[in-house]
């Protein structure tokens, strides 16, 4: 019982890690608190239902898919509103009313295309199970994992070993010194929202044979936030493994505890850990040239 | 006439084909001629299952002097309908509200559909005595509709030597039941799961359910009726025991026959349990308008208590003095898609 309530709480933890990846990556290269992630989710999920409904069998090829639509929703999001915002000179408060704008515009968007009613993915896609051992699991939560824990490495190793990868992360350590040392910063801080829309796409995705996606799935973005802010806001391997933890303690809190007062629990959870280490586990990252 | 349901969110799963159906209605009262020689228009307000917006509906109804609104609210929003349709001196009758809080003494909601009572004893009924279920796991959606039908379920088991052997609570927006399921299976292999809650919700804990190994059949009540159940769950809706307000067949009587023909030819689909009981509740409001012979809204209060074995597409309809119905239950199976007949309990027997 205990083993499946963990892969139940890890592969849901898994999804909110690579939301909150986003929020971190975006916040620590370019400052901007995008409170409308939760929304590129939905945009992914119900691309990914357009694309699996109408004929493509392959469900890699699917998420593939609307990893680069959802990247260039993040890609188009800085483009035409967080860049221009600060170039006129905004403030932090000012991209924060930006974002919530993009909170409230887009569901309204995934409303008009694809209705309001839930949306299934193909039932075969979460039937069955997996023996590990003596114990049998949820096949779909067990892929879940692998794809997302699989995802999280290779854009670890992407950032550490290509030139673009090194780049974003010199932007996102030190903004002044990477500027000094001939990195575009325009061209280099819209790729990392085309990466961290890709995350946030490949998250919807994954949600869509676990859950149903509907227009109104972006709210899963507080949990998200919840999660970036538990590792540390700012820190991507925080926001891994806050995601990760806040799984586990959805799942475990609302077993032991309550399922009817799950969400308090874990929210409970939370503040007493940023009253403990208001930085979150592994502490907030900043831009070394920041104050 | 007002229409007011959810059109959007989770209850458009019944909002939106109640008001297909009250429509549908309302176009062929007038083509023949309308109600007391009067064309019917037709105002519609979407609650998105928000109490709030409910009661927002009725006062912008009420603002441009609708008598009559059918209600295709979820019963958490009727409750807050009510004392706004008394206030504003106005008549609802609903086809969807089955909670029995929304029906009272000298009622101006009235309810066409049999309420989460029925629902509850007649699925508990159903499980202990023909499918010999003698443990239950049950999933409680928290909210009006969920808690209500969930305390006639636990009422009957006890009477039945049912035992609940895990309660699971859980709020509207719950999407993981994972845990939940692991922990009632793991503990009680022989249990049954029990699902209180709506399509959308409990489409989620029978495909979740199911790929965790869970392969007896569920038991449930009106809501898993609806096509979004199968729509969400697939091929694990299969062996899900209903207790339903409606079953789309010929057998029921000779107006059940006409709509379902009517109907199958005008939209090419088999109408379901909210566009029976959404078509009735616009003609059962019309027979009342038509013997008080006036609008008045104290009048056709008086010709809706007198309603009793009404003939319509949801079959026979009795108003009680409360202003809910009596109406027999249907144990339906979801079959690979298809809802199929296993039982009709007439009140009184369960």
């Amino acid at each position: 019982m205990y083993f499946d309530i963990f892969v139940s709480g890890l592969a849901v933890g898994c999804i909110y890690s690579l939301i909150a990846m986003s929020f971190s990556l975006i916040f620590r290269s370019s400052g901007v608190l995008n409170i409308g992630t939760g929304e590129f989710v939905m945009i992914g999920g119900l691309v990914g239902f357009s694309l699996i409904t109408d004929g493509t069998q392959n469900f890699y090829l699917v998420m593939l898919c609307t990893m680069a639509i959802a990247g260039l929703v993040g890609y188009l999001s800085n483009v035409l509103v967080f860049h221009p915002v600060q170039k006129r000179g905004g403030q932090s408060i000012h991209v924060l009313i930006a974002s919530i704008g993009i909170m409230i515009i887009l569901p309204q968007i995934g409303s008009l295309i694809w209705g309001a009613e839930p949306l299934s993915f193909p039932s075969s896609l979460s039937a069955g199970q997996v023996q590990l051992g003596s114990a049998k699991i949820s096949a779909i939560s067990f892929s879940i994992i692998l794809l997302s824990l699989s995802i999280m490495i290779l854009f670890q190793l992407f950032f550490k070993f290509t030139r673009i990868g090194q780049a974003m992360r010199a932007i996102a350590d030190d903004r002044v010194m990477s500027q000094l040392l001939g990195v575009n910063h325009r061209k280099y801080i819209a790729l990392i929202f085309l990466v961290a829309g890709a995350l946030t796409g490949v998250a919807g995705v994954l949600l869509g044979p676990l859950y149903y996606v509907s227009y109104d799935m972006g709210i899963i973005g507080i949990k998200a936030f919840a999660a970036a802010v538990l590792g540390g806001f700012g820190n991507i391997m925080g926001a891994v493994i806050g995601g990760i933890l806040l799984g586990l303690i959805e799942a475990f809190g609302g077993t032991m505890i309550s399922s009817e007062f799950r969400d308090l629990i874990l929210y409970a959870i939370l503040i007493l850990v940023l009253l403990i280490r208001p930085a979150g586990i592994l502490g907030i990252k900043k831009r070394r040239d920041t104050a | 006439m007002g229409y007011v349901g959810g059109l959007s969110g989770a209850t458009a799963a019944f909002g939106k084909p109640a008001y297909d159906a009250v429509k549908y209605a309302v176009d062929e009262i007038n083509k023949n001629g309308g109600i007391l020689g009067k064309t019917v228009e037709l105002v519609s307000e979407d609650d998105e299952g928000n109490p709030f917006k409910g009661q927002q509906a009725i006062d912008k109804f009420a603002n441009r002097d609708i008598k009559f609104v059918i209600s295709g609210s979820s019963s958490a929003v009727a409750l807050s309908q009510v004392a706004k349709v008394k206030e504003n001196n106005m008549i609802a009758v609903s086809p969807i509200a089955s909670d029995p809080g929304v029906v009272s003494e000298n009622p101006r909601f009235f309810v066409n559909l049999a309420n989460n009572n029925q629902f509850g004893w007649a699925a508990a009924y159903y499980a202990a005595k023909e499918m010999g279920v003698k443990e239950v796991i049950a999933f409680i959606r928290d909210d009006a509709f969920g808690t209500s039908v969930y305390k006639a379920f636990r009422e009957k088991s006890a009477e039945l030597d049912m035992k609940i052997v895990h309660e699971f609570k859980y709020p509207n927006d719950a999407k993981d039941f994972n845990s939940y399921i692991s922990q009632g299976i793991s503990s009680n292999p022989n249990a049954y799961i029990f699902l209180s809650g709506y399509a959308a919700d409990s489409g989620l804990i029978a495909k979740q359910a199911r790929a965790l190994g869970y392969d007896k059949p569920f038991i449930a009540t009106n809501p898993i009726s609806s096509p979004q159940y199968y729509e969400i769950a697939g091929d694990a809706s299969n062996h899900t025991m209903i207790s339903a307000a409606y079953f789309s067949d010929t057998d029921i009587g000779e107006k059940t026959k006409t709509f379902i023909e009517a109907w199958k030819s005008k939209f090419n689909l088999e109408p379901n349990v909210y566009q029976a009981h959404g078509y009735d509740s616009v003609y059962i409001l019309k027979t009342a308008i038509e013997k008080a012979g006036s609008a008045a809204p104290d009048e056709v209060q008086k010709e809706l208590l007198n309603i009793k074995n009404y003939e319509g597409a949801s079959g026979l309809t009795s108003f009680n003095d409360d202003g809910s119905a009596t109406k027999p239950i249907f144990i339906v199976n979801w079959d690979n898609g298809q809802l199929k007949l296993e039982k009709v309990l007439q009140a009184g027997s369960y």
